[in-house]
């Protein structure tokens, strides 16, 4: 055991740092899924998260430190937007339609639950990280 | 004291090991959702097996410290990391499965607390020995 072994749990926080990002954009794309007006005029696109591996070198040596993951980039789904036919609406176009954000809710939805559990499988290295550490210190106290 | 004991020599590096295994699993369940991502692992028992003479090749004997030797002693064994190229079904071409990461890191866990309860044992054995009777 050495002061290297604490980045266990480094590595875990990194990845419910990026499952927690991953959840407020999610919750952001559900919470503008009826948003037909943005500043830009267009409405509300669904944001995506991406990630990527860390990989660290080590000081003094080439060698690579597994270093978690963290966000690489944020971008916006180009799909089509939805069309409804609304007339009455005030964004609805010429022929009637108004175009809704190309947030599909449900798909949403299960991404949250992707999110939520990666998160918490997370936790459960974070935990499993603190027994083997209460271990190791327990070694020569009962000899 | 130590040098010649076998545990003592062991124990420590296994412990080594399955910390670093430990810090893998860790950083494959934080890569869960990374496109592309490829599980890794390490590998240490197969040359523990070596070095202890368990494997099937044949040791060439050895008298001297300079004597070539095609099997790591104790003390040279080391472990490594290993990346697992093989396919999955998901479409992102990330092969981590949380549920077998979860298990192995379980049992991992354990391995470490087996590991330090034996530490413990031999500590205990030099303690007998040095107390004496009393």
């Amino acid at each position: 055991m050495n002061i290297n072994s604490f980045r266990i749990m480094d590595i875990a926080a990194s990845g419910m740092t990026a499952e927690r990002f991953r959840s407020e954009v999610i919750s952001n794309n559900l919470a503008n899924a009826n948003t037909t007006r943005t500043e830009n005029g267009d409405p509300y696109r669904r944001k995506v998260v991406t990630f990527k591996e860390v990989l660290n070198k080590e000081v003094n040596s080439n060698d690579e430190q597994l270093s978690g993951v963290r966000v690489s980039t944020i971008e916006e789904d180009d799909s089509p937007f939805r069309l409804v036919y609304d007339p009455s609406h005030p964004d609805a176009n010429e022929d009637g339609y108004v175009k809704y954000p190309n947030v599909n809710v449900l798909r949403e939805m299960v991404d949250l639950i992707s999110a939520q559990r990666a998160y918490e499988a997370n936790v459960a290295v974070v935990n499993s990280a603190k027994t083997m550490f209460n271990s190791a210190l327990s070694i020569g106290r009962g000899a | 004291m130590f040098a010649k004991d076998l545990y003592m020599n062991i124990i420590p590096k296994a412990l080594d090991a399955v910390e670093t295994r430990q810090k893998i699993y860790s950083h494959n369940i934080a890569n869960y959702n990374t496109p592309g991502y490829k599980r890794k692992d390490v590998s240490f028992e197969e040359e523990l097996r070596k070095a202890l003479g368990d494997s099937d090749e044949i040791k060439l004997k050895s008298s001297n410290e300079k004597h070539i030797k095609n099997i790591p002693s104790i003390n040279e064994v080391n472990y490594n990391i290993v990346e697992d190229n093989s396919r999955s079904a998901r479409e992102d071409g990330n092969n981590v499965d949380i549920d077998i990461e979860m298990v192995k890191m379980m049992e991992n866990t354990l391995q470490y607390n087996a590991l330090t309860r034996l530490i413990n044992y031999r500590l205990s054995d030099y303690k007998t020995v040095i107390g004496g009777i009393r």
